[in-house]
């Protein structure tokens, strides 16, 4: 009797498994946060002012058969992060953050308060996921969140923007919020892709320098691309000059990068940055036979190389001698490789950094001309 | 014993064994174990220790077996009764027994508290509890056949779920995470031994098996294979966990197994969310491994008592809700694990160790 009754009382506790169900139109789905500062200082806190601005996306009214999706913006001010997303609920659906894609911190923000302090409820979060990624803004995040006149939810544009690293090396690798995380849990410095509002629409825009947990520098789209040479870390570009007046542009295929670190005292590490690239002279202004001539490529690869070597130098200089942040993770070959000395000046590195000698060497390789080839 | 021969369809065959040994093992351990060896170590070289750890127990898991062999031990259980008497026996039967209630409470607790954070944020905890415990009743009322065609039908579908799981967010790790290799020494290891060894809570049901085994002969192939192959799980998850979430990182997340899966997204695929699917599974292991304990202690206290299991079933189900609701805080839920580890070098260490000693003694004097 017992065995018999026992799977019909099991079945009541089986069958509640819809008590925790939520409407899919009754929730603001929000797919990116922009986080700003505002200078008003909160009497509970002590701190400033935060202004978060969640863009939602909304249901499409029936019959509208048009390809735009419709977004909502909510704009919330208060004191902490977790009080603003609940007071959200005094006023529209209560947020569902499953789907967030992106995470966006505003200049005056990123400059002000610790980063690690802005994220951390997102990171506590149970429902925001680790792989939404981070951005800093030019001006307030908010403004790039709402451009106007868009036909997708900016959000999404940016999200795509991300994954063209292959055409340019002005876009960093992208930095989830789980990897922003990590790194900020060292003292050590990084970057984070940065954006800004240009008219109607949003555009990659070189990258902040976060050094002590602040955003305390910028590099513009050009230094960027500097900055990828001393990395190595590169899926595609362009790089273009002229050889004897005229101009041509080289396309960068393949990067290998390799790093050897030397200690040379107790203050400095002297690094050889080796890269080695191979690619496609994509476009040549001169037009003539003997343009394609071995000799006369040979001068090009010298050419780029120069260029090359300049761009990653200037970058360089700045980092090493205005910054002093070594953003190009060339600590990492000092911990993998010197780990006692790792040990004792991890604090430090950025010092040790800005007086280090950083030998750097290219070659580059044209290997093909596109379609057009040697007669 | 009850098991007669017109019984023996009953018994395990190896492969229902091996799949309840493993799945004893595979618990809370696999999605906490990263963080935990990681704040002892402070480096990236856990898989080491596991490695270590894991040789140390597959010779502690040949002892055991020698032991079972040369005193033809069935259960743990008789065995500490033909030692020590009735009496005396079954006093260190019954702590055994608060021990295996303590370790299926915990595993309830701490698939509560996943639920409850991952998936049913409004279900009352108590809830979520109950249901699995009266789940598990159900099982256990099978006998330990059923439990076995069970966890021989799950445990398969885990690892197979959870290495597709794994070689799809491998691009996420770095192996720069994970060097340099050995750079402190071995002194941080030495820390992370006893924290380790929590991970391999479940293989002492190795000395309960043999009774319900139908080649007790089989015993040696079955437990080195049943513990390798969670010890291997592990190796790989510390190995991807630490090498995709860094160091700093994996130490201050309390799931970071759940949080390393949930890194990855597969692009526009159908299924974007890839830690429901370790979420899933996961629960069944949970789910196993508390229904493991569960029947030990229910039949350790059939042992005691002479009883039926009914009444014991029915014993248990309040105090295994009650214990398992009696950590408040998370972190107190963390400090029952530790003491539970202790508690589990002793049952699968000393407990057999002694009770062999004694045995020895026993037979040497009364020749």
């Amino acid at each position: 009797m017992t065995k018999k009754c026992l799977p019909v009382i099991m079945a009541i506790f089986l069958l509640c498994g819809c008590t925790n169900h939520r409407n899919i139109e009754q929730l603001a789905l929000v797919i990116g946060v922009a986080m700003d500062i505002t200078s008003k200082i909160e009497p509970k806190t002590g701190k400033n002012q935060l202004v978060l601005t969640h863009q939602t996306l909304t249901e499409t009214e029936s019959g509208n058969m048009s390809s735009s999706i419709p977004y909502k913006n909510i704009t919330t001010a208060g004191p902490t992060i977790h009080e603003i997303t609940r007071n959200i609920s005094l006023k529209s659906d209560p947020i569902y953050s499953q789907h967030q894609r992106a995470l966006l911190i505003g200049e005056k923000a990123s400059k002000t308060i610790p980063l690690d302090a802005l994220i951390n409820q997102f990171v506590r979060d149970n429902e925001i996921r680790r792989s939404s990624l981070a951005f800093v803004t030019k001006g307030d995040a908010k403004n790039v969140l709402t451009i106007q006149g868009m036909s997708v939810p900016p959000v999404n544009l940016i999200y795509e923007l991300v994954y063209n690293k292959f055409k340019t090396n002005k876009i960093l690798n992208p930095l989830t919020m789980g990897e922003l995380s990590a790194k900020l849990k060292t003292d050590q410095s990084f970057l984070i892709q940065r954006l800004s509002k240009i008219k109607n629409s949003v555009e990659i825009d070189g990258a902040a320098i976060i050094k002590d947990k602040k955003a305390k520098f910028t590099l513009t789209q050009h230094q960027v691309e500097g900055l990828t040479w001393l990395t190595g870390n590169i899926k595609g570009g362009i790089i273009y000059g002229k050889h004897r007046s005229y101009p041509f542009s080289y396309e960068i295929g393949d990067v290998q990068q390799d790093v050897k670190a030397r200690i040379d005292s107790n203050h400095s590490v002297h690094f050889d940055i080796n890269v080695q690239t191979s690619g496609r002279l994509s476009e040549d202004w001169e037009t003539s036979k003997q343009a394609l001539a071995a000799s006369n490529v040979k001068n090009t690869e010298k050419k780029i190389e120069k260029i090359i070597r300049k761009d990653a130098e200037k970058t360089l200089r700045l980092l090493q001698n205005n910054y002093k942040a070594d953003v190009i993770d060339l600590h990492d070959y000092v911990r993998i490789h010197h780990p006692h000395f790792w040990k004792k000046h991890q604090h430090e590195w950025d010092e040790i950094f800005s007086q280090s000698t950083i030998d750097y060497h290219v070659q580059v390789q044209i290997k093909d001309f596109g379609t057009q080839g040697r007669d | 014993m009850e098991q007669s021969h017109s019984q023996s369809s009953k018994l395990l065959s190896d492969f229902y064994a091996i799949s309840i040994i493993s799945s004893t093992m595979l618990g809370v351990g696999l999605l906490t174990l990263p963080s935990s060896i990681t704040n002892q170590t402070n480096n990236a070289d856990g898989w080491i220790v596991l490695i270590m750890d894991g040789l140390l127990f597959i010779g502690i898991v040949l002892f055991l077996v020698w032991m079972v062999k040369y005193f033809t031990i069935s259960c743990m259980f008789d065995f500490s009764q033909e030692v020590t008497g009735k009496l005396i026996g079954n006093i260190f039967n019954f702590a055994i027994v608060v021990y295996f209630t303590s370790v299926a409470s915990f595993e309830v607790r701490a698939m509560a508290e996943m639920i409850h954070f991952y998936l049913l944020e409004t279900m009352p905890i108590e809830l979520i509890i109950l249901s699995f415990i009266l789940t598990g009743v159900y099982l256990i009322t099978g006998g330990i056949d059923s439990i076995g065609k069970v966890m021989a039908l799950c445990f398969p579908v885990t690892v197979i779920i959870l290495l597709i799981l794994y070689l799809l967010s491998i691009g996420m790790v770095d192996l720069k995470n994970l060097q340099p290799v050995l750079a402190d020494g071995f002194s941080p290891l030495l820390s992370a031994f006893t924290t380790v060894s929590v991970s391999f809570l479940g293989i002492e049901t190795i000395v309960f098996l043999p009774k319900h085994m139908k080649n007790k002969n089989h015993l040696r192939k079955v437990s080195i294979i049943g513990f390798s192959i969670p010890l291997l799980l592990y190796i790989i998850t510390y190995v991807l966990v630490v090498g995709a979430l860094s160091v700093p990182e994996v130490k201050t997340t309390v799931w970071p197994t759940i949080e390393f899966v949930q890194t990855h997204e597969v692009k526009g695929i159908f299924f974007e969310r890839l830690e429901l699917f370790l979420l899933i599974v996961w629960l069944l292991q949970f789910f196993l491994t508390f229904v493991m304990y569960f029947f030990l202690a229910v039949s350790g206290f059939k042992k005691i008592f002479k009883n039926r299991s009914t009444t014991n079933i029915i014993f248990l189900v309040p105090v295994l809700f009650m214990s398992s609701l009696a950590p408040k805080t998370a972190s107190d839920v963390s400090n029952y694990s530790t003491v539970l580890g202790w508690a589990f070098l002793v049952t699968f260490l000393v407990i057999p160790l002694f009770f062999s000693m004694l045995m020895k003694i026993k037979k040497v004097v009364f020749k």
